[in-house]
């Protein structure tokens, strides 16, 4: 079956009205940027909160990408940060009226939506997808979508746990496919050009990398603030809230648990660590030219939040030693970013955006000369994933980057609830001499879920 | 002294550890975990967890002592056996899952059985070691059904439990389409001999979901087999899952096992694959080729381009240049010359890894003449093109080519940096073309060194136009800069400059000084200023206000206040608060007080606008209400609302409630991006 025999057949899907051209006319995909049908790229896309709307509006907006299906389990809702109305309905609207607009027809029904991820991967036609659920479902869907033969955009961390981590990697190879995960600070020109310099060795052999991820935040300052009950409500309409905890342990609907706050209770994340650390440590890991491989050594102690609902750890230091005696240095304090310290000088990422500082300051003003070490460049994330999803090429931020960047977040995590140094073996992927730590490498899975 | 210390505190220390591992500190942890486990036993979701973070914190700090971890999973299990509520078993079947042992088996295996309780049971068990748990788990297969006979399934699946095989044998045609894919993924999982033959089986007797996933695991089971060092095995099996009646995904993974399995022959599958298949399996094909090991030739595959679609040759084109085999440099040549502009610029990006100083005729051309995507392209890759005689080439080709081609030369001697090509650069500055002699001093900027400032100075003076006068104040400003000593980066300038004849180059030359910042340039800049010839002083104007320091704030100020030239004042006022908004030792209520004279002074809306953003620079209250004073001028509301919340960022922590008063005023206001900050920060406060 191909994109234009295209009929619907999941009978899960909440199908669009179809009397619409399927397709969108070459003249609406912008007429002056002619894509013929056959060269775009469709995309289905998988969590419509906060992070999975931007992507979605991101994506919608690059040249010869087609946005054909939307999932989510919930149908709107303003309980998502800072109040917003997310979820598959305001998603609809905000398709449908730029395409429309596009089309110049004041309205658009061609694309489908469905409740569940499965009914939308079932489609043929959909060559990549988006991840933007939250992390607990990344690596399932992850897995699933590889194996229907789909690209993937998966927001960071990559995956809930290191096991999850090491099978999406395994899928993607398996079935050969593209995934980007979605740390797309690594795409940042400053960035990639503050990697180039130190691979290039303008700041000499590297020493320390200090990593700053402080919770001062607003949304920080809430959760350590908050004293409020978490009692035990019932399911909004238009939530599936058992398909949301999916994989996870089976514990009651409180509103908190779910949009956006998740993040803060382990079983579905790692609080900061996981979520700006996946940015951070993120870089670290790319400067550091340990893509694919991670610290030896571990040492992390932090204090968890502790109320009726959020666990995740809010202050926190840690120390990491690399087999190459870099020391990646980190705590919950300072401004948000990285400094790679080296034997002649220094330089400070910023955390987002990407501003650079350096000393000597001469260093931003370097040029990298042919020959010398380059890792590219791309307009944006996105874009950097679309362009890979054509040539094949591996994207900036792959699975295995992704996995080992979040691998760490975790040990940190894990090393904080151990309380003690870990030993790690990146190369097998286990905690030496330690059984009780290995343990947390993986989770059970609820059924009917499994990895 | 200092050994009785030491043997002291040995003794001390000693003394300690016996303390701690006596029946007395075991006692302790018994009457703990007994009274934590008490409280537990009444939790329900959302009260207080601080006894459960009290108990996981005792099964923290028992880690390293037996008897302590026995001692608590006993009375774990006594928990689990008790009426306790469903959420303080969950939370113990999760504690258990990090320290349980096979003691826990029979408690687990009880609760294994019930619907309510299986999956909590399943959750600790999964994770404990040991023979007792696999058989209690394949026990409870043959007694239970639906929901949790899948988990048990999964569980014994993730476990790698090899004795199911058998048994999943069996279930991967059960009924129960749940129970037959968790079967057969758990095969997968599985991957023996055993598990592979009875995927095999029912590879060809199962249909729809449940074959989707024996085929996946019959893909497991043929990859751990070629992990394993068994390729013919693997072989097979790809072989088989490569079938035309098979999904895509499926031969898509087949052909990358069959590519990877055929040892020295891996190059000639992808070569048939190129000539037979459709576009999706030619894709796999395609990435195989980086994954191919560096013994095996590409060329045959690169012949093949020619005959591939265009999404396909853009995908060779790529892998071959991740590979870097040049031995395939030709048939990229070839592909530059494609009908498809997609295809050009593909190949011609690919010519940075596998290109030579050969292709620099057909890049600089395809620079001069090509369309806009073309010319970028053929530019980086001239930038970046590697080979170690493609400098020399370069810098060889410039004196003997039509300007068009010279021009892109120049440039890409710039893009290389390379700076043996200074001498030629300077010959070309000179040129009879326009282009030429300007793109000359812009590579200059990048190749010219501090030994060339004299030199640059007199291409300056001989400018012929003003275009190229200013390109080379630029190149002059970047060059000096290049000197470490900040304080000899003007030397050559200011050496030259007495015996410079004309406004127009001593103009241009005191815009130099002043960009260079060099402090010895600021005195004959500020004699400059009160020079009799008008366009001398307007440079001067110009040069202080570009200085790198606020010093120069004061003769500004005083050509604002004094000057009867109203393009001097304005230049002037622009100056002064351009260095106003530098660092500096002024308090930051001092540089408020600055900007309000400035206001005062200032004749157009334009320079109005320009104070307004230098004060939401500021990050103090008084910055904050300073912007709002001009709510009410109409010409500044805008840049007004903007500087508010701009500076309410940073004053809405420290002092919330000014802040909050002086948002309320812009919360509505017709700039969305101004009313949405101010709603966000106010509701932030109010939280």
């Amino acid at each position: 079956m191909n994109r234009r025999q295209f009929i619907k057949k999941s009978t899960k899907a909440v199908l669009g009205a179809l009397s619409f051209p399927y397709l969108i006319p070459a003249s609406a995909i912008g007429r002056n940027n002619f894509v013929p049908p056959s060269d775009r790229i469709t995309i289905g896309c998988i969590g419509l909160g906060g992070q999975g709307t931007h992507n979605m509006r991101t994506f919608m907006n690059l040249k010869g990408v087609q946005i054909i299906a939307l999932c989510d389990l919930e149908k709107g809702s303003n309980d998502y940060h800072m109040n917003s109305f997310r979820g598959l309905d305001p998603a609809k609207q905000i398709l449908e009226n730029f395409y429309a607009e596009k089309m110049g027809t004041g309205k658009y029904k061609g694309f489908t939506t469905h409740e569940d991820f499965r009914g939308l991967l079932d489609r043929e036609d959909i060559d990549a997808v988006t991840v933007c659920t939250p992390d607990h479902w990344h690596g399932l869907i992850s897995i699933a979508a590889a194996k229907a033969g789909k690209d993937i955009y998966c927001e960071k961390p990559l995956t809930n746990t290191i096991e999850e981590g090491r099978a999406v990697c395994e899928a993607v190879k398996r079935y050969h496919r593209i995934l980007q995960t979605g740390s797309h600070e690594r795409s940042n020109d400053s960035v990639r050009f503050a990697c180039e310099l130190v691979r290039n060795g303008r700041i000499g052999e590297i020493k320390e990398i200090y990593v700053n991820m402080p919770n001062s935040d607003s949304h920080h300052l809430y959760l350590i603030n908050d004293k409020t009950p978490k009692p035990e409500m019932v399911v909004p309409d238009g939530f599936n809230y058992d398909m949301w905890l999916g994989p996870a342990p089976d514990e009651p609907y409180t509103k908190q648990r779910c949009h956006f706050w998740w993040r803060f209770i382990t079983q579905y994340g790692g609080g900061e660590m996981t979520d700006r650390g996946a940015h951070i440590i993120d870089l670290a890991q790319f400067i550091n030219n340990t893509d694919d491989s991670g610290p030896v050594e571990i040492y992390a102690e932090g204090n968890q939040l502790e109320n009726e609902l959020f666990n995740a750890f809010y202050e926190y230091k840690f120390e990491c030693t690399y087999s190459n005696g870099v020391k990646l240095i980190g705590g919950s304090e300072g401004d948000r970013g990285l400094k790679i310290v080296g034997a002649d000088g220094w330089i400070f990422i910023h955390i987002h955006g990407g501003r650079l500082k350096a000393y000597p300051e001469s260093l931003l003003s370097e040029k990298i000369a042919p020959g010398e070490i380059r890792v590219g460049r791309s307009p944006l994330h996105q874009q950097n994933f679309i362009d890979s999803v054509k040539s094949r090429k591996q994207p900036f931020a792959t699975a295995e980057i992704g996995h080992r960047t979040a691998t760490i977040c975790h040990l940190l995590n894990i090393g904080m609830l151990k309380g003690r140094k870990l030993e790690w073996d990146p190369v097998n992927e286990e905690i030496k001499n330690d059984f009780e730590a290995n343990q947390m490498l993986s989770r059970p899975m609820r059924y009917p879920w499994r990895l | 002294m200092k050994k009785v210390l030491i043997y002291s505190l040995i003794l001390t220390l000693t003394l300690m550890a016996l303390v701690l591992n006596t029946p007395n500190a075991t006692a302790d942890v018994k009457a703990k975990t007994e009274a934590l486990l008490k409280r537990i036993e009444t939790y329900e979701f959302g009260q207080s967890r601080e006894p459960l973070t009290a108990f996981a914190e005792l099964v923290r700090s028992s880690i390293d002592s037996r008897e302590d971890k026995k001692l608590i999973e006993k009375g774990m299990l006594d928990f689990l056996e008790s009426d306790a509520t469903f959420s303080g078993k969950q939370f113990i079947c999760k504690q258990l899952s990090i320290i349980g042992t096979e003691e826990a088996v029979p408690t687990l295996a009880l609760m294994l059985l019930k619907k309510e309780t299986s999956d909590i049971a399943r959750y600790a068990l999964e994770r404990i070691p040991g023979r007792r748990v696999d058989k209690a788990l394949r026990d409870a297969l043959s007694k239970t059904k639906g929901k949790v006979k899948v988990g048990i399934i999964n569980t014994l699946g993730q476990r790698k439990d090899e004795r199911s095989v058998r048994a999943f044998g069996k279930l991967v045609y059960d009924s129960n389409e749940t129970i037959a894919t968790a079967a057969a993924a758990a095969l997968g999982k599985i991957a023996n001999a055993k598990a592979s033959d009875a995927l095999a089986e029912a590879k060809n007797k199962t249909k729809g979901s449940v074959k989707s996933i024996v085929l996946d695991s019959y893909l497991m089971c043929a990859d751990l087999f070629n992990e394993n060092g068994d390729q013919t095995k693997a072989f097979e099996i790809y072989k088989q899952l490569f079938a035309p009646e098979l999904s895509t995904p499926i031969r898509s993974a087949a052909l990358r096992g069959l590519i990877t399995t055929s040892g020295n022959k891996g190059s000639d599958v992808i070569v048939k694959i190129l000539k037979t298949e459709n576009d999706k399996i030619k894709t796999t094909a395609i990435g195989m080729v980086r994954e191919l090991p560096s013994s095996q030739k590409v060329d045959k595959i690169a012949v093949e381009l020619a005959n591939l679609s265009v999404t396909n040759k853009i995908q060779l084109l790529a892998a071959l240049a991740d590979r870097g085999d040049v031995s395939v440099h030709d048939e990229v040549v070839k592909a530059t010359l494609d009908k498809s502009v997609d295809v050009r610029l593909a190949s011609t990006k690919a010519l940075i890894i596998l290109g030579n100083e050969s292709d620099i005729d057909l890049l600089t051309k395809m620079a001069a003449k090509g369309d806009l995507a073309e010319k970028e392209t053929a530019r980086e890759t001239l930038a970046l093109l590697s080979g170690a005689k493609v400098d020399e080439t370069i810098i060889a080709k410039i004196a003997d080519t039509e300007p068009e081609i010279q021009v892109e030369l120049i440039q890409s001697v710039g893009s290389r940096n390379i700076s043996s090509a200074v001498a030629v650069l300077l010959k070309t500055a000179a040129s009879a073309d326009r282009k030429v002699r300007l793109e000359s001093i812009k590579s200059l900027e990048l190749v010219g060194t501090p030994k060339d400032l004299d030199n640059l100075v007199d291409l300056l003076i001989n400018a012929q136009s003003g275009l190229e006068r200013r390109r080379a104040e630029k190149t002059i400003v970047a060059v000096a800069h290049k000197i470490e000593n900040q304080n000899e980066q003007a030397a050559v300038v200011l050496k030259k400059l007495p015996s410079v004849k004309g406004v127009e180059n001593r103009s241009a030359l005191l815009r130099v000084i002043g960009n260079i910042g060099d402090t010895n340039g600021l005195p004959v800049l500020q004699k400059s200023l009160k020079d009799k010839n008008e366009d001398i002083q307007k440079a001067s104007i110009q040069a202080l206000s570009d200085w790198p320091t606020p010093e120069p704030l004061e003769e500004l100020l005083s050509v604002v206040k004094t000057s009867k030239n109203e393009i001097h004042q304005v230049l002037a006022l622009r100056g002064h608060i351009r260095l106003l908004g530098l660092p500096s030792e002024r308090t930051d209520d001092e540089t408020i007080q600055l900007y309000k004279a400035a206001m005062k002074l200032a004749q157009n809306t334009g320079e109005k606008r320009m104070i307004l953003s230098g004060i939401s620079n500021i990050r103090t209250v008084n910055a904050l209400n300073t912007a709002a004073s001009f709510l009410t001028d109409t010409d500044l509301k805008n840049e007004a609302e903007v500087a508010i919340v701009r500076i309410a960022r940073h004053t809405r922590g420290n002092f919330p409630q000014k802040t909050k008063a002086v948002l309320l005023k812009v919360v509505n206001s017709k700039n969305n991006e101004v009313s949405n900050d101010a709603r966000r920060y106010l509701k932030e406060i109010d939280k």
